[in-house]
């Protein structure tokens, strides 16, 4: 570094600072004189500004954009912030957040700008190929850059994580809450279902249906699993065409399904719904050229979330409607009271 | 041990080797998985039937092994945090060695429950270097000579390291002597530690 001028630093007690000393505690700084022209640069602050040669005469605002505060733009602007928390940008390269805090010279012999690298370290110390010795030694910038690296490798690792195991949760949840066989919700899903209709803030009405297949043993036992499978499958779907989307249908036992109708005030509108649903089970199936006979029999209890009823009390009056049906030659449908 | 060393172990037989062979030495290993997570702890006798299942795989040693694993450290594509970090102690060779001093404290800053040895390294005169190692787990001293050797290789910095373990009660100490016998070095030592 050829200085122009090359002024020891008088220190309080008239110890002089000169450059060499100067270089390996603030590498980053920058000498000015009365002008704001560079009388020296630290190595480090020379190599930010790609001082190849070296620049000393040149203004430090040719390349130095003060952004905070906004208003420094001359030298006695500067003067007039000593001490004070500065942010600084490099002109010719865009993207690099400076620190900096100035200083005045003792003597009247100008300032001295020291500058850090902010939060922008990272970038910075790949795109100047920075090392531990473009900083001080006794400076914690090394340590600092370690936690970035491994920060970001963690960051990205939990991330994946966090990805999977949610992926997982989803899929774990999705089971837990399903029928594998008929892809219908389950006995907890209904009983989550319950329970969120009755967290609603506007009471609602809702209709519980129990139905159960009449000879469904028979199939099973003359045909085999694989055709009661079947059946059982045949009848989910059955089931979920006569309900709307809100509405919840579940499998609660080997043939035995759960459908929780919402916003159900008149009766009628349910008998058509379970005439349509005994009618269509009803109606044989061909399976390897033979057909399938089953049907249903179906119990109904209407209630009222302002009740507060859980759903195994609804199920028991609505079993104790569909034992009525079934005494009553099956086939059929009967309401609860 | 830490996740990330078994997951640096992982990356090294998939790039040195294939995913097959990974997914074989994962399968010997009777591990229940194929992937390490960065985040967790392992059992330490899962990076030892690691490294028995694809030493008996691979028809190599274990030694030859970790320090095949450490100059990929180096030198391996996947682990460039790694060499970024090391490489920023400094623009020469021995400004590194002298920088390994700081790595314990500075890695368990970063990674609090990582197991790395600690590192003490004594100058003897300006081209002889002796490191001390301790380190509480068994038979890894290889690694960091293989780290050692590649680091070399990168400063463009020719060496000779010996190595020598001793088994005390508690650690292993690997002692390294490495002798500087040339470090050229070039204009722009570190233009290889760019961020990609």
């Amino acid at each position: 570094m050829g200085d122009l001028v090359s002024l020891p630093v008088i220190g309080r007690g008239g110890h002089a600072f000169d450059n060499t000393m100067l270089n390996l505690l603030l590498p980053m700084h920058v000498q000015l004189d009365q002008n704001g022209r560079i009388v020296h640069a630290g190595p480090t602050f020379a190599k930010l500004l790609a001082f190849e040669p070296v620049v000393v005469g040149e203004h430090l605002f040719d390349y130095i954009q003060f952004s905070y505060p906004k208003n420094i733009v001359t030298n006695k602007n500067l003067a007039a912030h000593f001490g004070m928390p500065l942010t600084a940008q490099i002109k010719t390269q865009s993207g690099f957040d400076l620190k900096a805090v100035a200083v005045a010279m003792p003597g009247n012999a100008g300032m001295l700008v020291n500058f850090v690298l902010g939060t922008s370290l990272k970038e910075a110390v790949s795109h100047w190929h920075l090392n531990s010795k473009d900083f001080s030694a006794a400076d914690p910038t090394v340590e600092m850059l370690y936690i970035i690296e491994v920060q970001s490798v963690l960051l990205e690792a939990s991330r994946s994580l966090n990805d999977r195991l949610n992926g997982q949760r989803e899929e774990a949840e999705e089971k837990a809450y399903t029928d594998p066989l008929t892809g219908l919700s389950n006995r907890r899903a209904l009983n989550r279902h319950i329970k969120r209709l009755h967290r609603r803030r506007v009471s609602v009405g809702f209709a519980v249906f129990l139905i159960d297949l009449d000879h469904f043993k028979l199939v099973n036992d003359t045909l085999g699993h694989a055709a009661g499978d079947q059946v059982l499958q045949k009848v989910a779907g059955i089931l979920l065409n006569e309900t709307r989307p809100t509405d919840i249908v579940a499998r609660t036992g080997g043939d035995e399904f759960v459908l929780v109708l919402e916003k159900t005030k008149d009766i009628s509108p349910l008998e058509a719904i379970a005439k349509r649903i005994i009618r269509k089970i009803e109606h044989p199936f061909l399976r390897e050229g033979q057909n399938c006979y089953v049907g249903a029999s179906i119990g109904i209890v209407r209630a009222h979330t302002k009740d507060n009823r859980s759903i195994d009390f609804h199920l028991q009056s609505a079993d104790e409607a569909l034992y009525d049906s079934k005494n009553n030659g099956r086939g059929t449908f009967r309401f609860v009271g | 041990m830490h996740g990330m060393i078994n997951r640096g172990l992982q990356s090294y037989i998939c790039d040195t080797h294939s995913v097959d062979v990974w997914e074989e030495t994962c399968e010997r290993a009777k591990l229940p998985f194929y992937d390490f997570e960065y985040m967790l702890t392992y059992d330490d006798s899962t990076t030892e039937d690691l490294l028995s299942s694809f030493g008996a795989l691979a028809h190599r040693q274990r030694d030859e092994i970790l320090e095949d694993f450490g100059t990929y450290m180096v030198s391996g594509k996947a682990l460039n945090t790694m060499r970024r970090l090391l490489k920023f102690g400094g623009s020469s060779y021995v400004e590194f060695l002298h920088s390994l001093n700081f790595v314990y404290d500075r890695a368990k800053m970063a990674v609090p429950d990582l197991d790395i040895p600690t590192m003490e390294l004594v100058e003897n005169n300006p081209t002889q270097f002796v490191l001390y190692t301790r380190f509480r787990k068994r038979g890894f001293g290889p690694t960091l000579l293989g780290l050692l050797r590649a680091l070399a290789n990168d400063y463009n910095a020719l060496v000779s390291i010996a190595h020598s373990r001793r088994i005390l009660k508690h650690v292993d100490e690997d002692i390294f002597t490495i002798n500087l016998l040339c470090e050229k070095r070039r204009a722009n030592n570190t233009s290889e530690l760019v961020h990609d």
